[in-house]
């Protein structure tokens, strides 16, 4: 076994022990150093593996310890699993570089190294959830995203953030039991917890239709259980202010990359728990399919109305959330490529339209609302940049990351059956209203506003924000290679 | 004729419920300061969004304007009288919920139902508990049960299982605690906050506890360096612990404890105990993955020194385990002073 194989087993374990260290430190400033020396290392790790596996096409299992798998845990890694780990690490560097600033202003000195703990123990959920093939490893490790998100969020303390991230913590409680008595119910008919066994198992019930009725309502329970936490459209309320409320880095990173890993997890039940043939006859994919088109609608028609910026972008993502519903609905290879072409295209601009925003209300002085905000970008010009491009981006333009995501969600659509003419009309409707709340937004922050101190020059924010910008145009114009490797992704999945 | 007005009264229960209104005994909360954080939601809900402190100054500038006193404890003459209400009074919901109160409460009662429905007639087609042909016994439980012992050097058969076989979902579980510890941390601790008086306990607790709680201590740690010879381990022995900690705390007084295990403290060893987890399970992750060999001698079963890791890795849970009990305690306690 090449050495490179221990890379999945290896980035889990350091970014957990990693977080271990932090209560050590007894200067609070290493502890931000620290995590984000370590996701440096892990995105050069994935970067070689990436580039190792694609080459030679090939997945692999890891068997954690001395059992095989039934028996012993196992992680699974192709190149899909080692992109996104990649794109995963990329957005946390980032994320944490452009709100350092923010993390020592809004969280308390005493309390910054408990937060880089806790961010870090995110990070590392969401590693394994990517890398894992066990249901309920993948439980537990949901478990801890949950606890760390919520505390993501409250670690701002404001009055709105606690009530916020109280609400996030109920749905989230709410989502993960949905998933846990799905998984029980799997188990109870199955009798197996590892991904492929119970491929087999459940093919085996379909076939010989016995225990039909349990089987579909666990398929359910876990799709609601995982839409409600990835926040979408109907059981989205505990978002916005969640999102909003909380400082930059947090924001970032839970609707960039916390989003995604549950939707990681729906994408292997899809593939490699139930199959395809399982959903189309129980209609799940129909299911998935209209949950994602309202989505987009009413996700989007709600962002118009909010005054304020950071709770338009959170009402943007829950919208974006439905784009990659609508690819997992669609049932065919080309809809599962546009969904995770969209997870990729959705962390990196999302991210970056936070952490833009972010720059720009610190320039404000700290208002947020559009009011305050009116020339924040010829304030903070690098930050007003990332939240241009990144909107633009959403909106479709082409050359940026989220047309391409669109485009290949349109390729998808046009080989479906019933499903053509709504998904198009969704896509296109979706980009208009994107477009009717960002343009005015986009035209407020340059426009001319009370004139203001620069934000000074930080390398720290400014090199990530470009950093940002780079990775949304490479993402953007390298389409073709991008799809390729989902495409390989997806075959070895 | 009795069942029949128990039935009716109910169902009018439920419709008045489903209508708005408050059981009764619940008009209003007394406490001045959740009836002002009350206002304060209402005010917001109508409103839009502002910051509790803003919220309060606000308030306390209308009141100065109209010369009124701060309703909570004014020092100076009598209590001024009520402000005019400018909201609706507090048995209406604020905003948008007010109005679709009656659909809310419905449909909350339908879905729980309709659920309630679904899962009964889920339980009625699983396959029955312990049966021997029912899907959970296969080859996955038949080998933990019959070469469990042989391959893991483990007595007892559960701990081999989670702290050998299936070691990693145990390293994410502990993570959990450490998760939630932490975050209590984040809350509620703060370095300078000042130590309740102790009052001493009280004098039955007192002397009971002082004969149980070494004990109990002594229990918690037979649990847990037995867990893999006997019923136990490192989650139920920690608990043990943990609460044999807690008592400690009421017995000899937080402020004993507080020298003795201070948050940071406990903390520490908690990380030091998953440090040391996540090493030895490192190891044999990357022994075992990549068929090094390098095994750790397993002893004889049933000695004390046998199963490998396992004993070392269930002082490490135990250890975690009850001092996240502790600290959940410890932490709560200091943010109620």
């Amino acid at each position: 076994m090449p050495l490179t194989y221990n890379i999945p087993m290896f980035s889990i374990l350091l970014v957990l022990m990693s977080a271990m260290v932090i209560p050590f430190f007894s200067k609070k400033s290493w502890g931000l150093n620290l995590i984000r020396g370590v996701e440096v290392v892990v995105a050069a790790l994935s970067a070689v593996l990436l580039v190792q596996l694609s080459g030679a096409g090939e997945s692999f299992t890891y068997q954690m310890g001395h059992f095989p798998a039934p028996w012993g845990n196992l992680l699974r890694c192709g190149p899909l699993e080692a992109l996104l780990a990649l794109v995963f690490s990329l957005v946390m560097i980032l994320s944490l570089c452009a709100g350092a600033e923010d993390i020592r202003r809004d969280v308390r000195a005493d309390r910054q190294g408990s937060y880089c703990v806790l961010m870090q123990l995110l990070f590392g959920s969401l590693l394994a959830m990517i890398y894992t093939d066990d249901l309920f490893t993948a439980y537990v490790f949901i478990e801890i995203a949950a606890v760390t998100a919520c505390m993501a969020v409250v670690a701002k303390e404001s009055g709105r953030s606690v009530v916020s991230a109280i609400r996030y913590l109920i749905f989230s409680c709410l989502g993960s039991g949905l998933v846990l008595l799905g998984i029980a119910l799997l188990y109870c008919i199955t009798g197996q917890l590892l991904c492929s066994s119970l491929e087999q198992a459940v093919m085996e019930l379909v076939a010989t239709r016995t225990y039909s009725l349990p089987l579909v309502v666990s398929a359910l329970l876990m799709t609601l259980g995982l839409s409600i936490k990835s926040a979408q459209f109907p059981f989205h309320a505990w978002l916005p202010d969640a999102h909003a409320s909380a400082t930059t880095a947090s924001s970032a990173v839970l609707s960039g990359l916390v989003l995604k890993g549950y939707l990681i997890i729906l994408l292997k039940l899809i593939l490699r728990v139930y199959g395809p043939s399982l959903l189309a006859t129980t209609y799940m994919d129909d299911l998935l399919f209209l949950l994602g088109l309202t989505g987009m609608l009413f996700a989007s028609v709600a962002a118009l109305r909010q005054e304020e910026v950071k709770s338009m972008i959170a009402y943007s993502s829950s919208a974006q959330i439905s784009y990659i519903f609508l690819g997992l609905g669609l049932g065919t290879d080309a809809g599962l490529i546009a969904a995770c072409y969209q997870i990729l295209a959705h962390a990196m601009t999302k991210s970056m339209i936070f952490s833009g925003a972010g720059a720009m209300i610190r320039a404000s002085g700290g208002g947020h609302y559009w009011s305050q905000l009116r020339g924040a970008a010829r304030r903070a010009p690098l930050g007003g940049l990332a939240f241009t491009v990144g909107g633009l981006s959403l909106c479709g333009l082409p050359l940026l990351a989220g047309f391409s995501a669109k485009y290949c969600l349109a390729i998808a659509a046009l080989d479906a059956q019933w499903q053509t003419a709504p998904a198009l009309f969704g896509l296109a409707a979706s980009s208009v209203l994107n477009a009717m709340y960002y343009i005015p937004a986009i035209l407020a922050i340059w426009g001319r506003g009370k004139e203001g101190e620069r934000l000074p020059w930080k390398w720290e924010r400014e090199g990530a924000l470009a950093l940002f910008l780079l990775c949304n145009v490479v993402l953007g114009t390298a389409f073709g290679p991008v799809r390729d490797l989902i495409e390989q992704g997806l075959n070895l999945f | 004729m009795k069942n029949h007005n128990v039935r009716e009264d109910w169902y009018h229960r439920f419709l008045r419920w489903a209508g708005g209104e408050e059981p009764e005994g619940a008009e209003g909360p007394e406490d001045p300061e959740r009836a002002e954080f009350q206002e304060y939601l209402e005010y917001i809900e109508a409103h839009g969004y502002m910051e509790f402190g803003a919220y309060r100054l606000m308030r306390f500038r209308q009141r100065r304007e109209k010369g009124l006193e701060d309703p909570r404890g004014s020092l100076h003459g009598p209590p001024a009288p009520e402000p005019e209400p400018v909201h609706p009074p507090r048995h209406h919901r604020p905003g948008k919920l007010r109005n679709q109160i009656l659909l809310y409460r419905v449909l909350s009662a339908v879905i729980v139902i309709t659920l309630a429905a679904i899962f009964l007639v889920v339980t009625m087609n699983l396959p029955l508990f312990g049966r021997a042909d029912s899907p959970a016994v296969n080859e996955v439980s038949q080998r933990y049960l019959e070469q469990g012992l042989e391959e893991t050097g483990a007595v007892n058969a559960v701990t081999g299982m989670i702290l050998d076989y299936r070691a990693f979902d145990t390293f994410g579980e502990s993570a959990v605690l450490f998760a939630a510890a932490m975050s209590t941390l984040l809350l509620l601790h703060s370095p300078k906050s000042r130590m309740r008086t102790f009052r001493g306990p009280d004098q039955v607790l007192s002397q009971v506890g002082r004969r149980v709680l070494p004990v109990i201590l002594l229990f918690g740690v037979y649990v847990v360096v037995n867990g893999h010879l006997s019923p136990g381990g490192g989650f139920s022995g920690g608990a043990i612990l943990g609460g044999g900690l807690i008592l400690a705390s009421l017995v000899l007084g937080e402020e004993r404890m507080a020298r003795m295990l201070p948050a940071p403290r406990t903390s520490k060893i908690t990380v030091t105990c998953l440090l040391a987890y996540g090493l030895m399970k490192g190891y044999s992750f990357y022994t075992g993955a990549n068929h090094v060999g390098w095994e750790v001698p397993k002893g004889i079963p049933g000695a004390i020194l046998s199963g490998g890791f396992i004993l070392p890795l269930n002082l490490c849970v135990g250890i975690i385990v009850a001092c996240t009990m502790y600290t959940f305690y410890s932490l709560f306690l200091e943010g109620e002073g």
